[in-house]
Formats: structure tokens, C-alpha cells, sequence
């Protein structure tokens, strides 16, 4: 049977059609269902720009506003190494040809950087790979050199943001401050102990662009939305700052001293006002300063006090009924006690009659052992805990040392004695000048601050979290001690070295021996003055501690640092001249 | 629709079409000159017809009401199409406008990105110079010293309190101790005292020493064209003539 041709035909032609419907159909199913997302998603890869929308990290501010720290955009700039070949440059009148060198000259003058050096970026990236596309040239320059790249219009020259930190006042308060990573993040003091409130959050978003790089209107898509962060404000006083370090920077190089601390502490509210480093760093250039010098020592280094002590074991004697001010005492310059220890005097001297004042007068190491004794050792050890001196202030400064205050159930018959004159004992600057608050505050601790608050970006103030007061004395017994340490002044040779004519001040001296490290004491002292003014209602505290001064007399090294804080502080804070005498106190009987 | 309202019947024989036969029922007498309208369906003489052919009236297929009622409106049709063009035309002139308007917001992103740029470049510029470190330098550079003796006139009775006393030539706190306090940022910050001339003859023999160093690799560029030394920033930007 044959078939009719044309029939045939006509089956052949509709099963083709037919069959070429069903592949269509097939691979359009495909296209359109199956793979539809996949497809979709690379279209929009392909016109879409994922952007970092890098979120502002707060300022630091003092606390009158001076802008302490602040972010800047940086840029980093960079080469597609494969590319970099002549060029054509339009000029004025013809087209040049601009080779590599050049290019590299003319980034060179504007970077800093040798014209080799750029060339051996290039040389370098290809040699490792010759298809490479991206080596940076340099990191992080400031705005006006980018600009001047980008007007250069060299087609292989990239450029990418870096978020950047800039301390317009350089060193002051810098060891404070701390600093932040080359990739922005926190790595040491404020800027890493506050890091929550300044820190942002880094947004990301999606967009399409056309043809000619233009942003396609109501394409972008927001995926992480970037939140700025907080504004630090500081209990510091960014002037006040600045002529401490400046005045201390010049007392420790005078005496090549190892290093110096300074703090100035308001008496009625525990706010710090100035907390001075020396060596100070410059969080613009943190590799300038050395590593151990970078942190605040004010917080993070304990050391022995000494006698500046000596008035807050007065204060706990006086407090606890054991003794007065006029409590009298025998003071040999050499004295063993039964349970084996022994003090000396720091000044060869003959027995002196003193009075708890004298002792204080005197600095007698002896006369304050013989009359510590007098309050148990674990009433002594709770006084010192409730003058904070193994805890951590609340400034918020990371790794702040609580210092080194064994029990009392682990002094041993040495460390009995000791610690009413500071040794044995460490406590940092912080500590000390906190005690002394106490004192100047009629008997109530407040805990040190360094922050007064944190606004966020939305305008809300955040204050910290205050830990709570102490009462660690009686008002009137920090009173009498007050009138004591002005004695110190009024009738000891320090008189004339840090009184300013018109003002009462109360404070005390300190010469401390610092262990080595192998169980024995160095040759050399740390020396600090510790005192408040004015002395009739003392509004500030004034903390001075220089180490290893190499002088032969140390006592001198601090009070003329002293008398130009005390002096600054008067004009800052226009204190009024004083009022009425300083009281007597008998010192020997 | 049927076909009487498509048919208009002009012939002088009235001749009912098929469809039309239910409906179309020709009743009206010839003796009579007027057409009478009977029924659902009249016939309606032409009057021109009949002042040619007075006795045979031309007629035609008229539509009921509810077939008038059942027939598309056309005003309706020319609406609809026009509505659709005009969202169409609008459509499209809102995308050339929405797309214009992208290159504006471009622009606009651009210049705001430069302005916040040059923003933040005068602020810090005006932030390290207002740092205590070059104010204080500038201050000593001018002869001024710090009196540490704090000294008050009482405007009540003009007492003076406190004891006055002139502060010594070097009771500065700068000299002896520059640097003590660095601040990174005034590098190449002149002070008031220095004359701008010195200060910038100072930077151009600088640049000319490190244009002379470089000078080597440019021998085979053109001098016009190709700046070797230091290109010169006007308001942060660089005066090169090179475009």
C-alpha cells in the first residue's frame, strides 16, 4: 500500500511544528518556572551595586563641646596593576601621551611617595599575578590629596572610602582617648571602653544603575540601614587638659623622670577634670608613642602612695574615737615592734614628742605605725575598702587596675605596720585622688567619672549608671582631718612652695619606695602631692605623681607642678580668694 | 444585531426583509401622502423622497429603544481609547521626566558629596587650628606668657583681692617643652609670627629639591603638559591645567 505523498507530507510538516511547539514550550517552562529565579536574580546582579553606607562613629567631645575625636572619610588608593599602561591626556591644546612614570611622578608628589615605590606596587602585583586588578598605592589619604588624584584622571587610578578618626587636639587627653584600628575598630581607652555608645552600625544597600552609571530611580533597596553613632561626653575639661599635660610634660622631662600623672577631680560630684599622661600619646599617631606608654597609667598602673596615706589612716583613727588630732605620741626615728617589724623614718632625727598633726607635720613613718596600731587591723582593712581602694572607679576607662590591697587577715607583722604609711599597699592615681574626695566631701565617696553622657543619634542622653555613694567617714571627722593636712601646709617647710597668696590649701606629700619586682624595694621613689582647695570648702582635688625623678632631693620635684595646677584652677574656675584664717593645730606637746 | 438596523431601506417597494419579517409589518396605505407609525415598528417617509417621488416615501429600519439602548456608544469607545493613550503619553512622560530627574539626583548626590567633602576639610582645618596646642604656641610666638598669679578687683568697693605680680618672660608653658604634647595635625602649620613669604618660599625650595630629585624620570615628558613638581591646591582642589 502506498501512501499518499502529500498526506504525508502535510503529517511530516504538522509533527514538526508540533514537535518544535513542544521544545519551546519546554525550554519557556524552563526559562519562565524553573529557572526563573535563578535568572532573575542574575539580572539584577548584573545591574545591581551592592554599597556599604558606612555609618559616622560618634564624636568625643570635652565637656564644654570641644570635639576631642572625630570621623573623617579617608580614601585608599588603588590600581588595577593589568591596566596600568599609556594613556591619552586631553590637554588645552593637544592629546599627550602619559606613560606609567609619569603617572607615578605625579602621584608620588601629591601621596609622598616615591615615583619608584608606586612603580614597584604595580611591578610587584603583576609579577605575582599578571592578570592582577587591584593593589593599593596608599591608604587612608585625607580628602584634599583624593581630590587632587581624581583631577589627575588617570584611568587605572581607584579609589575606595575608609572611614577615618581624627583627634583635632592631638595628645590632649589622648591617653584617655585611646584609638581606633586602621578598619575603624575601637582598640584601646574611651574609644574602646565606650565603643557602644559611639560605635555605628554600617548599612548596606542595593541599587541598579543604567547604561551610563546613572542610579536608576526607586531601585534601591535598603537591606541593613546604617545608624550613626552615639556623642561621648566627657566630665574633661579639654583647656584645663591641655595645661596640665603641658605642665607636667615639663616637670618629668626637667627631672628625667620615667613618668608623671596629674588628675583634677571635682570634690563635690567626683567628675574628673583633667587626668594627665606623661608620656603622652597622640591618638593621630599612635606609633610615635611607645607601647607601654599608650594607656592611661592614671588607671592601669598601681603604685605605692606612701604617706600620702598617712591622712586617711588619720581620718580612720580620728573617726573611730582612737584618736584627735592633739593624740600624742613619742617618735623615735627608729622603731622595732614586738612582732618583729620594723620601721625607720625617712630623715635621720632624734625622739620628738608629736601630736597626731605633728606626725602628719613630720611624716613620720614611726609616729603613724605606733598609732595605726592603736585600730584593729581588719577595721583598718574595711576603712580602706570603703575609701575605694580596691575598686574600680566609674569612668568606664578599660582595664583599670583596682590596685593591690591584700586582707587584712594576709598582712603579714611588716605589712601590719606599713600600710598606715602606704606601703605595702598599691592603689592608682584614680584611687587616691578618690579617697581624698571623700575626705573633701565631708566623709561621702563618690565614685570617679570620666563620662557625663551619651547622646545617641536620635537625641536621646543616655547618663551612665552611678554605682552608689559612701559614706565612708563622719562629716565632722574628714573636717578635722581637712584642718590637719592644712597644717601640713601652714606650719611645714612646703608652705612657701605651693601656697598662692590668698588661698587656703590642705595636702600632703608623698616619697614611696616601688618594689623591684624580686621582693626588694628600688633605689628609686615615686613622688606625689596630693591635696584640695581651697581649703576652708575644697571644691578641687589636685593629684600629682612623678616616678624616678633623678634628683638627689625628690620632695621638690611636685609642689612646683602643684602650685601651677592649683593656680590654673583658681583662674579657670574663678575661685574666690579665701576667707578666714587656717586654724592651729599643736604638732608636738 | 439584526439586520433591519443595518439595512435602510431606500427602495420605493417596501419589501420587508426576512429578519425583519415578525417586526417589519409594512402597514401603511399608499393612499395616505404622510407615513403613519404603527406598531413597534414604523416607517418613516422621506420627506425629500416625497417632494421627488411624492408617493413613495423612502424608509427605513427604526430602532426600538432598547435596541438604541443594546447599541455600543461610540463617544464611550472614543473615552476608553483616549483615556488609554493618555495614561500611555503620560506614562512615558513621567519615565522621561522620573529619568531626567535621576541624572538631577545624581548631580545633585555628586555636588552634595563634594560640599560634605569640603565640609568636613574646613572643619578640621578649623578644629586643629583651634587646638590648644597651636594656640598657645602662637600666643608665646607673640611674646605672651601665662601669669599664674590669679588676682581680682571687687567691683563692689573696688578692692583689689589676691597680690598682683608680673609673670616672669618664662613662665611659657611651650618653650623647653614643645612637643611634649604633640598634635600630629599641624604638621606644616605656620605659626602667626612666621611671614607667609618665608613660610612658603621655605615649602616651594622643599618642592623644588623634590621636584629636582624626581626630575630624572621626567626628561622624556613634555615640561608643559606633564607638572612634575607639586600640583597647587586652590579650595582643596588641584590647579593642574591638564583636563
Amino acid at each position: 500500500m502506498r501512501t499518499n505523498p502529500v498526506k504525508f507530507r502535510g503529517t511530516l510538516v504538522l509533527a514538526i511544528v508540533v514537535l518544535l511547539v513542544a521544545v519551546f514550550t519546554i525550554r519557556l517552562i524552563d526559562i519562565q518556572v524553573i529557572q526563573a529565579a535563578a535568572l532573575t536574580q542574575q539580572s539584577v546582579d548584573k545591574r545591581s551595586i551592592p554599597t556599604t553606607v558606612y555609618a559616622k562613629r560618634g564624636q568625643i567631645t570635652d565637656k564644654n563641646g570641644t570635639v576631642l575625636a572625630d570621623s573623617v572619610m579617608r580614601y585608599n588608593v588603588t590600581v588595577s596593576p593589568k591596566n596600568a599602561k599609556d594613556f591619552l591626556r586631553q590637554t588645552d591644546r593637544s592629546e599627550v601621551t602619559i606613560t606609567p612614570q609619569q603617572a607615578a611622578i605625579e602621584i608620588g608628589t601629591l601621596t609622598g611617595q616615591k615615583p619608584e615605590d608606586i612603580l614597584k606596587i604595580i611591578a610587584d602585583a603583576l609579577a605575582e599575578n599578571p592578570k592582577s586588578d587591584f593593589a593599593y598605592i596608599k591608604k587612608a589619604v585625607d580628602v584634599d590629596t583624593f581630590r587632587a588624584l581624581n583631577a589627575l584622571e588617570i584611568p587605572w587610578l581607584f579609589f575606595e572610602q575608609a572611614p577615618g578618626r581624627t583627634y583635632p587636639n592631638g595628645a590632649v587627653a589622648g591617653n584617655l582617648l585611646g584609638f581606633v584600628g586602621a578598619d575603624g575598630s575601637a582598640q584601646a581607652g574611651l574609644e574602646s571602653g565606650w565603643d557602644s555608645c559611639v560605635a555605628g552600625v554600617n548599612g548596606e544597600e542595593m541599587y541598579q544603575r543604567g547604561a551610563d552609571g546613572v542610579r536608576i530611580p526607586g531601585s534601591t533597596v535598603t537591606s541593613v540601614k546604617s545608624q550613626n553613632g552615639g556623642t561621648l561626653k566627657l566630665t574633661i575639661d579639654s583647656d584645663l587638659q591641655w595645661f596640665v599635660q603641658q605642665s607636667l610634660a615639663k616637670q618629668v622631662d626637667k627631672y628625667s623622670a620615667e613618668w608623671g600623672i596629674a588628675v583634677v577631680q571635682e570634690a563635690k560630684t567626683g567628675k574628673l577634670l583633667a587626668v594627665a599622661d606623661y608620656p603622652s600619646l597622640d591618638p593621630n599617631n599612635v606609633d610615635a608613642t611607645d607601647q607601654s606608654n599608650r594607656g592611661s597609667r592614671a588607671f592601669m598602673s598601681p603604685y605605692e602612695p606612701g604617706s600620702t596615706m598617712k591622712p586617711i589612716t588619720a581620718s580612720m583613727l580620728i573617726d573611730s574615737g582612737v584618736a584627735t588630732p592633739e593624740t600624742q605620741v613619742w617618735d623615735p626615728y627608729y622603731i622595732a615592734f614586738p612582732n618583729g617589724a620594723e620601721v625607720t623614718d625617712a630623715v635621720m632625727h632624734g625622739t620628738l614628742p608629736l601630736t597626731l598633726t605633728g606626725v602628719l607635720e613630720q611624716s613620720s613613718n614611726v609616729g603613724m605605725s605606733q598609732l595605726g596600731d592603736t585600730l584593729a587591723a581588719d577595721k583598718r582593712y574595711d576603712y580602706m575598702l570603703k575609701f575605694g581602694l580596691s575598686s574600680i572607679s566609674d569612668s568606664g576607662y578599660p582595664a583599670e587596675s583596682a590596685g593591690i590591697l591584700a586582707s587584712s587577715d594576709n598582712w603579714d607583722n611588716q605589712t601590719h605596720y606599713t600600710v598606715t604609711f602606704g606601703q605595702g599597699v598599691a592603689t592608682t592615681a584614680i584611687q587616691m585622688s578618690s579617697a581624698y574626695q571623700a575626705l573633701a566631701n565631708n566623709g561621702k565617696l563618690i565614685p570617679a567619672t570620666l563620662v557625663e553622657s551619651c547622646t545617641m543619634p536620635d537625641g536621646t542622653v543616655v547618663k551612665p549608671e552611678a554605682s552608689a555613694t559612701t559614706q565612708v567617714i563622719k562629716p565632722q571627722s574628714a573636717r578635722t582631718v581637712i584642718d590637719m593636712m592644712e597644717n601640713f601646709v601652714t606650719q611645714g617647710w612646703i608652705n612657701k612652695e605651693v601656697t598662692v597668696p590668698g588661698y587656703r590649701v590642705a595636702m600632703k606629700t608623698g616619697t614611696a619606695q616601688q618594689p623591684d619586682g624580686m621582693g626588694g624595694y628600688k633605689a628609686n621613689y615615686v613622688v606625689s602631692n596630693m591635696g584640695m582647695i581651697p581649703a576652708e570648702d575644697p571644691q578641687y582635688i589636685i593629684t600629682v605623681v612623678i616616678a624616678e625623678p633623678k634628683v638627689s632631693f625628690t620632695s621638690m620635684v611636685c609642689p612646683p607642678l602643684f602650685k601651677a595646677i592649683e593656680q590654673q584652677v583658681i583662674k579657670r574656675y574663678r575661685i574666690k580668694p579665701s576667707q578666714g584664717e587656717a586654724p592651729v593645730l599643736p604638732i608636738r606637746f | 444585531m439584526s439586520t433591519v438596523n443595518a439595512s435602510r431601506i431606500s427602495r420605493p417597494q417596501v419589501r420587508p426583509q426576512s429578519g425583519a419579517k415578525s417586526a417589519a409589518r409594512p402597514t401603511t396605505s399608499r393612499a395616505k401622502s404622510t407615513p403613519a407609525v404603527q406598531g413597534n415598528l414604523a416607517l418613516k417617509a422621506r420627506t425629500s423622497l416625497n417632494k421627488a417621488t411624492s408617493w413613495r416615501p423612502s424608509i427605513q429600519v427604526v430602532a426600538t429603544r432598547a435596541q438604541r439602548k443594546a447599541r455600543p456608544k461610540v463617544f464611550y469607545a472614543i473615552i476608553t481609547v483616549a483615556v488609554i493613550f493618555g495614561i500611555i503619553i503620560s506614562n512615558l512622560l513621567l519615565s522621561v521626566v522620573v529619568a531626567s530627574g535621576a541624572y538631577e539626583i545624581a548631580s545633585m548626590q555628586q555636588s552634595n558629596k563634594e560640599l560634605g567633602r569640603s565640609y568636613q576639610t574646613m572643619n578640621q582645618d578649623l578644629d586643629r587650628l583651634s587646638s590648644p596646642q597651636n594656640l598657645a604656641a602662637n600666643a608665646e610666638a607673640l611674646g605672651m606668657v601665662n601669669n599664674s598669679t590669679p588676682v581680682y578687683l571687687r567691683l563692689s568697693d573696688g578692692a583689689v583681692l589676691g597680690t598682683p605680680e608680673p609673670a616672669a618672660a618664662t613662665s611659657g608653658l611651650i618653650a623647653g617643652a614643645e612637643g611634649a604634647v604633640p598634635n600630629s595635625l599641624l604638621t606644616g602649620v605656620t605659626l602667626v609670627t612666621q611671614k607667609e613669604s618665608e613660610a612658603k618660599a621655605a615649602a616651594a625650595k622643599k618642592a623644588a629639591a623634590e621636584a629636582a630629585k624626581t626630575a630624572p624620570v621626567t626628561d622624556s615628558a613634555p615640561a608643559a603638559a606633564v607638572p612634575a613638581g607639586p600640583v597647587a591646591l586652590t579650595n582643596g582642589l588641584p590647579g593642574l591645567a591638564t583636563r
